[in-house]
């Protein structure tokens, strides 16, 4: 047997596809090859599900060990890791919860956050714009002004009050979360070394998605509704206003 | 870089005590930096794009030597190894500057597949042959010689034609790598397998180990399993002893991989190993 056929019977039996590698071994100090080969296929299973579990715990935690524990374990059996990543292995993770509790919106929004929030954790770096610069601007200036957002942004329409559900998991308390409402959104990025999130308004998703896809700052203040009382000009400075807080801008073409 | 018998890389000037950093212990490093000799950081660890990683990395490398450890170049795949990963492992050695770059004596997977385990292999003339050109592939990429850890396992195969001392020799003689001694995984082997541990010490190229690691396991019944989650317990402190005596001052550390203590229990452990190896080399000068 090629090294490469014995390498392929061990990892068909370590992934459960079965095989017939206890063939191939020896049995010392009396423990058979079964017992041997027990510790790589429970190794295997554990490996991966200690990883989910940490990497989705709100989502377990709001699942319950039963509901959670046999998604990972449908996710383990049918989806092997391509990748050297363990991070890439959880990549996935919140999609596959997706379709496999179609009904479970609140667990597939918390997945898929949880999960926006550990990319946001180590994605790339880049340095907030200061407000100092936006001072400077004349008025031609602010008409073709374009920003860039931080690397680690990303916004999502949602149907759960994440927030309450977040903080309500944190708290260890018995909870009542508010019911799903069409219509939120939520944004999730890094402010210095910690990942955020933060419900939002639709129309401050939408602002968001429109300028991070080139819109000038001026196209939104002619396109933005105005909000009760505010008219567009002020509510595109309030949300300016609150992304520079944020440290959501890093760049500035104008 | 492919090296010949008498063009073998000599050992890095770097020895002492140091350990494993652990993202547990960023706040603690951070706080209030210990007296170590060195840190080891965990490669795969570090492979983001930015963020707190990568600062804690760059704050701590300015105030410690470091070594890189890998657990996915999976050397010992028949159907080779990754260039990505090498790749990107190349780029980390570049921020990093490390003493050296050490992996397992292992494979992870084949045919595109992960099982994120250090696999054993068998101690064939075949896999030796496949651990040797994967290796000399890793240090053309990475413009230096590999550190390779012995690894421990469960499993024996019947194929095997040598015995894993000899395999790691001579993988050192044919690729000019050197070798990073876990003496626990020794100890967790040789009780799986029925081997003398001071037979797989005694019998190793002194001058190619460069590192040593220490570390603690449990028993599942039939076997040892190496779960890098205890203290260090007296049969690996002995065997600690007995490779300071035959190796001399070779860079120490405590690995801990799970169920992660606070970072003084770490410090008091290595005081511990500061204390065997003392005692030990005392003893060979004196000899």
């Amino acid at each position: 047997m090629s090294l490469l056929t014995l390498q392929v019977a061990l990892q068909d039996h370590i992934l459960g596809h079965g095989g017939n590698i206890a063939d191939h071994l020896e049995a010392p100090r009396g423990v058979n090859a079964d017992a041997r080969l027990h510790v790589y296929h429970h190794a295997y299973r554990a490996r991966l599900g200690d990883l989910l579990r940490e990497a989705f715990d709100k989502t377990w935690s709001w699942l319950g060990d039963d509901a959670f524990d046999e998604t990972v374990a449908a996710y383990v059996e049918t989806r092997p890791s391509t990748g050297f990543s363990l991070d890439d292995y959880a990549a996935d993770f919140p999609d596959f919860l997706a379709r496999h509790l179609p009904d479970e919106t609140e667990a597939i929004e918390l997945a898929w956050l949880e999960r926006a929030m550990r990319k946001a954790f180590d994605g790339a770096d880049a340095v907030p714009l200061d407000p100092a610069r936006l001072a400077a601007l004349d008025d031609a200036a602010w008409d073709r002004a374009r920003f860039a957002f931080h690397p680690t942004l990303v916004v999502r329409p949602v149907e759960a009050h994440l927030g309450a559900l977040w903080a309500g998991i944190e708290s260890g308390a018995p909870f009542t979360p508010p019911a799903l409402e069409p219509g939120l959104s939520v944004r999730v990025w890094r402010k210095g070394l910690q990942p955020h999130f933060r419900m939002i308004t639709h129309d401050e998703a939408r602002a968001l998605e429109q300028l991070m896809e080139g819109q000038t700052f001026a196209e939104l203040c002619a396109r933005l509704p105005s909000d009760g009382d505010e008219d567009p000009v002020e509510r595109a400075g309030s949300l300016l206003g609150a992304w520079l807080q944020d440290e959501l801008i890093v760049g500035l073409d104008a | 870089m492919t090296q010949s018998d008498t063009n073998i890389p000599r050992r890095p000037g770097l020895t002492g005590f140091g350990l494993g950093l652990r993202p547990q212990h960023f706040p603690a490093f951070l706080d209030s930096p210990p007296e170590l000799d060195f840190l080891e950081i965990i490669s795969e660890n570090f492979m983001g794009e930015g963020g707190r990683p990568l600062a804690t990395l760059d704050a701590l490398r300015e105030r410690y030597p470091m070594v890189m450890h890998g657990v996915s170049m999976s050397i010992g795949s028949a159907d080779g190894i990754e260039l990505a990963y090498l790749h990107r492992l190349k780029a980390l050695t570049g921020r990093v500057r490390p003493a050296w770059v050490s992996d397992h004596l292992c494979w992870t997977g084949v045919h595109g597949r992960n099982t994120h385990d250090l696999l054993p292999l068998p101690y064939t003339e075949e896999a030796l042959a496949v651990v040797c050109e994967n290796i000399r592939l890793a240090q053309d990429v990475l413009e230096r010689p590999l550190v390779i850890e012995n690894p421990s396992s469960y499993l024996t195969f019947v194929a095997s034609e040598m015995t894993e001392w000899a395999f790691l020799s001579e993988m050192c003689a044919r690729t000019g790598c050197a070798l990073l001694l876990d003496v626990n995984n020794i100890h967790v082997s040789a009780v799986n397998h029925g081997f003398d541990a001071l037979e797989f010490l005694n019998n190793l190229p002194a001058d190619r180990v460069w590192q040593i690691h220490l570390a603690g396991h449990t028993s599942n019944g039939d076997l040892l399993i190496d779960t890098h989650d205890q203290p260090v317990p007296d049969p690996v402190w002995r065997l600690y002893d007995a490779a300071c005596r035959r190796f001399g001052p070779v860079a120490t550390m405590i690995e801990r991989d799970d169920n992660i203590p606070p970072l003084e229990d770490l410090l008091a452990e290595l005081e511990i190993a500061r204390t065997v190896a003392a005692e030990a080399l005392a003893v060979g000068v004196a000899a």
